[in-house]
């Protein structure tokens, strides 16, 4: 009806086609059921893991990164979603135990919906901490604000740990084995395609506002409170979902599982990659898990957890000399482009003449 | 009547649990003040106290002998390797970000702090070692029913007397002088010829000596010490120095007996379970309702 | 109401900082249309003004209405969505984004134009990919006005010292206010810059329609454009007039330059005077 003068073509990239994203989980699914058997267990698990990972670093990277707001609890929404969501299955299993297809040789599609359904609880109930959560960044900044999400986390613990349900200190175990390959694939992606559309709209603009100057963002209307919460409930909803699939995955957990460690893990895997960067995110954390599992030998034969001595002198250093990360504030897209204007500028200038030649 | 001897009791518990917190603290609060930096690896310089304290006096077995002076050398070799182990962490991790973005810094002292324990794991190893009795427990007093074990008495002097000691070294001297002059402006103070970083320096290895002290004095009380024995009572200070209003040093040493008495009673009168949620519940609260603490100051961001 | 339209009407204006009075009893009615300047020597509480408009300070007494509604109790991004928007005295761009993020965000928030959902920003739909668009166009559109369209693509703080000053103006515009609080747009520019500004700001207020409350301590700017100037000192106006009124009245030159003493006072103070205040 109305004229548009800007008729454009959906996409600039690739990366923005939906379609790209859709093949993207297609080829997890066909990995998934052609190929994942064929897989030794233990690669198989590092690559788990990286997907899990590299979902929960994204999702840090929307508050930390995007938004500015440090926050150090992260592994406490996973905990969250994790719990809700393993409770949620093991109580429906329980109750139909023929879901988990003893018979049929694993979970059929019933599997898979009470799968979806209790991880997006999760997701929901995490948020709804993040919400909790949220609200003190109102009032606070950077250290304080670090700590106070520090507190929450382990307040989260403290709580579980007291929680009968879900097995107190002893852990949760026999949790319905219902991840698999295709789901922590496809979740990663779904991940990083809303955070990566939203970051590239409007919504992600005031993010990203809220991070450079507050006092200057409220002033051009933007509404810094809103943005905050919702900051951390996005965050929150994805750590709690990615909880959910490590909970169906490891098939146990307790209170340790989610300590301050591993809110720490998921910091660092934001920072090596580049806060502000979702390319970044995903690169160190398979970065991370890889070198967590390499360094699983020289453990066996120290007896000693290099582990976090490694991680925590790397954020040292890293701090020291190259604060902004891998990546700094660049995507792969960026990466790409720039890669694309040296080639052009190298061999469109010097063989400009021959590639005019060829086309002749 | 025994109601009365249980308060009494707790509140005494409470005293001398607080008074460490004070001492870590004092460190937090004044490192704070000058730099506006929370420094998280304090809780680390606590643990390398106690572990300092441990070895040394395993070394001279005063374990074996033990006296008011076995207890003041420890003291003394605790503080000093802290103040040392302060000097290199504030010298190597945090003076060469000065200029960098605050969020920096603080990733810095989270990564410092991470790297203390962890590296305290592989020195000391991760299980649990037990500090000597490096002062006879004795009889204690009595008062009535209300008992006083001379650690506590201990404790309390100690942290007394320290806290008189940087009270004065605060307030009375040139050094304090220009500790005072930094805190309120950086830049100011520096144009004034004051050796700022030399300052800040000093301002580290003095909260890290207290911390020191604080460790030997946990390791009297809770003689089971651990490498990742810092963060807890780390943060915990830091919830104390908040609580007090950050950059405050009397506060701090008030919030510390406070959140002390709090959690002895919680545990005493409610419930142990959520003794270590305690301190974050209380922090959540100051912060939304009075980010400047009890005694604190307002810094606006001027606009 | 509807005799002449009022941009900004501020009645009694009074902040109170702990015992001191930072601003007392200010007004002042700005019609639709006009440049205002409002001008005193440092420390006066000309920014603190501006605070107050904006929902950064909560005033302890008076009213202020934006374009007919009181705004007092707002919040400053509500504040600006009734209308009014501002630059900032330290320059306050979000550095570390492009000079068309900058204006991108502004404009995101301007509520006469179309907005959308988590929902259609994630499968950008047909409508969601044209208003982004079409934003990105009228940014550049405006950019244009400031000379800063060709730097579009590069950080915020890449602009010299000027063009930052600019791209702060700019940014407040994209808001879709019609009213401009401007502190201090000159400050750090040289006399060609201030001319080149003052070339801009008459040319947003006629081609834009926009109402413009500046402050300023560059006089040849503040004389040379704004139709009426209030004078500030230690919170309280002291004086409120077209420039000429202004630089002849003896009140705003005591605060300017102090009280000359007797014998010498006349003389003196106009000399300076007309080699400052024109």
């Amino acid at each position: 009806m109305t004229t548009h003068p800007l008729t454009h073509p959906q996409s600039k990239t690739g990366l923005q086609s939906l379609w790209v994203w859709i093949a993207a989980v297609a080829v997890v699914w066909i990995f998934q059921f052609f190929f994942v058997g064929y897989v030794d267990p233990y690669y198989f698990s590092i690559v788990m893991y990286s997907g899990i990972n590299a979902t929960l670093a994204v999702s840090l990277n929307l508050v930390n990164g995007f938004t500015g707001q440090f926050s150090m609890g992260h592994a406490g929404f996973m905990s969250v979603g994790g719990y809700v969501s393993a409770l949620t299955t093991s109580l429906v299993v329980a109750k139909y135990p023929g879901i988990m297809g003893v018979d049929a040789g694993g979970p059929g599609i019933e599997g898979a919906i009470l799968l979806v359904g209790a991880l997006f609880l999760g997701g929901l109930v995490a948020s709804l901490a993040g919400f909790l959560v949220g609200l003190p960044s109102l009032r606070l900044k950077g250290d304080y604000l670090a700590i106070v999400t520090l507190g929450f986390g382990e307040i989260i613990r403290v709580i579980v740990l007291n929680l009968n349900v879900v097995g107190g200190a002893r852990g949760m175990a026999n949790i319905p084995a219902l991840t698999n390959f295709g789901w922590v694939f496809s979740v990663c992606i779904f991940t990083v395609f809303t955070i990566w559309r939203i970051v590239n709209s409007a919504h992600g603009r005031r993010f990203l506002s809220v991070r450079e100057d507050e006092i200057a963002a409220e002033a051009m209307g933007v509404n810094t409170t809103a943005v905050k919460v919702r900051a951390f409930v996005m965050g929150a909803f994805f750590a709690g979902v990615a909880g959910g699939l490590f909970a169906h995955y490891l098939r146990y957990l307790n209170p340790q599982t989610f300590d301050f460690n591993r809110s720490f893990e998921i910091v660092i895997m934001v920072v090596l990659g580049g806060m502000g960067s979702i390319t970044g995110s995903v690169l160190a954390a398979l970065l991370l898990t890889v070198l967590k599992e390499a360094l699983r030998p020289l453990q066996e034969i120290t007896r000693l957890d290099f582990r976090m001595v490694i991680y925590s002198l790397m954020l040292i250093i890293l701090m020291l000399n190259k604060p902004n990360g891998l990546m700094g504030t660049r995507e792969i897209s960026d990466v790409y482009q720039s890669f694309r204007e040296k080639l052009r500028v190298r061999f469109g200038a010097n063989q400009g003449s021959d590639q005019k030649g060829a086309k002749k | 009547m025994g109601i009365g001897v249980e308060f009494v009791q707790h509140l005494i518990n409470g005293f001398s649990l607080g008074a460490i917190y004070a001492l870590i603290a004092l460190g937090y609060t004044m490192v704070f003040g000058i730099l506006q930096l929370i420094n998280f690896a304090h809780g680390e310089v606590f643990m390398l106290g106690a572990f300092a304290g441990m070895y040394f006096s395993r070394f001279f077995n005063l374990g074996a002998h033990p006296s008011f002076w076995a207890l003041i050398a420890t003291l003394f070799f605790s503080m000093a390797t802290c103040g040392v182990v302060g000097f290199i962490i504030e010298k190597f991790a945090y003076r060469p970000l000065r200029k960098s973005p605050r969020i920096n810094v603080l990733i810095t002292a989270v990564g410092v702090s991470l790297f203390l324990q962890f590296s305290g794991q592989l020195l000391f190893g991760s299980d649990p070692k037990f500090f000597p009795q490096i002062i006879e427990a004795g009889h204690g007093f009595s008062f009535g029913e209300i008992r006083v074990n001379t650690m506590q008495v201990v404790v309390m002097v100690i942290s007394l007397v320290l806290m008189a000691i940087l009270q004065t070294i605060i307030f009375k001297t040139r050094l304090g002088r220009a500790m005072r002059a930094v805190s309120f402006n950086h830049d100011n103070a520096s144009l004034m010829g004051i050796p700022t970083d030399k300052v800040i320096s000093y301002t580290f290895m003095l909260g890290s000596s207290l911390a020191g002290a604080a460790g030997v004095l946990f390791g009297l009380i809770y003689p089971k010490i651990e490498p990742l024995m810092g963060s807890l009572p780390g943060l915990k200070a830091f919830v104390a120095a908040v609580l007090g209003g950050v950059g405050n040093v009397a506060g701090a040493v008030v919030g510390a007996i406070t959140l002390g008495l709090a959690e002895e009673f919680l545990v005493g009168y409610v419930t142990p379970t959520f003794k270590d949620a305690l301190a974050f519940a209380i922090l959540i609260l100051i912060l939304l309702f009075k980010p400047t603490g009890l005694f604190g100051i307002r810094r606006t961001e001027k606009v | 109401m509807s005799q002449s339209p009022c941009a900004l009407q501020i009645e009694g204006l009074t902040m109170q900082f702990g015992g001191l009075k930072a601003v007392s009893e200010f007004k002042l009615e700005l019609p639709a249309g006009k440049i205002y300047g409002l001008i005193g020597p440092n420390g006066a509480g000309k920014t603190t003004v501006f605070n107050m408009l904006t929902g950064v300070y909560q005033p302890t007494l008076g009213s202020i209405q934006v374009w007919g509604q009181p705004v007092i109790g707002l919040k400053p991004f509500e504040i600006t969505k009734k209308g009014i928007a501002r630059t900032f005295q330290n320059i306050r761009l979000f550095k570390q984004l492009s000079v068309l993020d900058n204006v991108m965000i502004s404009m995101d928030e301007d509520p006469s134009r179309p907005h959308h959902g988590l929902l259609p920003s994630l499968f950008r739909t047909r409508q969601a990919v044209y208003d982004e668009e079409r934003a990105e166009v009228d940014c550049s559109e405006l950019l244009g006005i400031f000379g800063l369209d060709h730097r579009k693509d590069d950080l915020a703080s890449s602009l010299p010292y000027g063009d930052q000053r600019r791209l702060e103006i700019a940014r407040a515009m994209a808001t879709g206010a019609k009213l401009l609080l401007l502190d201090e747009p000159a400050a750090g520019m040289n006399p060609h810059e201030t001319e080149k500004l003052m070339a801009t700001i008459e040319k947003i207020r006629t081609q834009f329609g926009m109402t413009i409350l500046l402050i300023e301590h560059d006089m040849k700017l503040v004389m040379g454009i704004c139709e009426r100037i209030s004078v500030l000192d230690y919170g309280v106006r002291i004086a409120e007039g077209t420039p000429k009124e202004i630089q002849g009245n003896p009140r705003v030159i005591e605060a300017y330059l102090g009280k000359a003493p007797e014998q010498s006072k006349t003389p003196a103070a106009t000399s300076i005077n007309t080699g400052d205040l024109k």
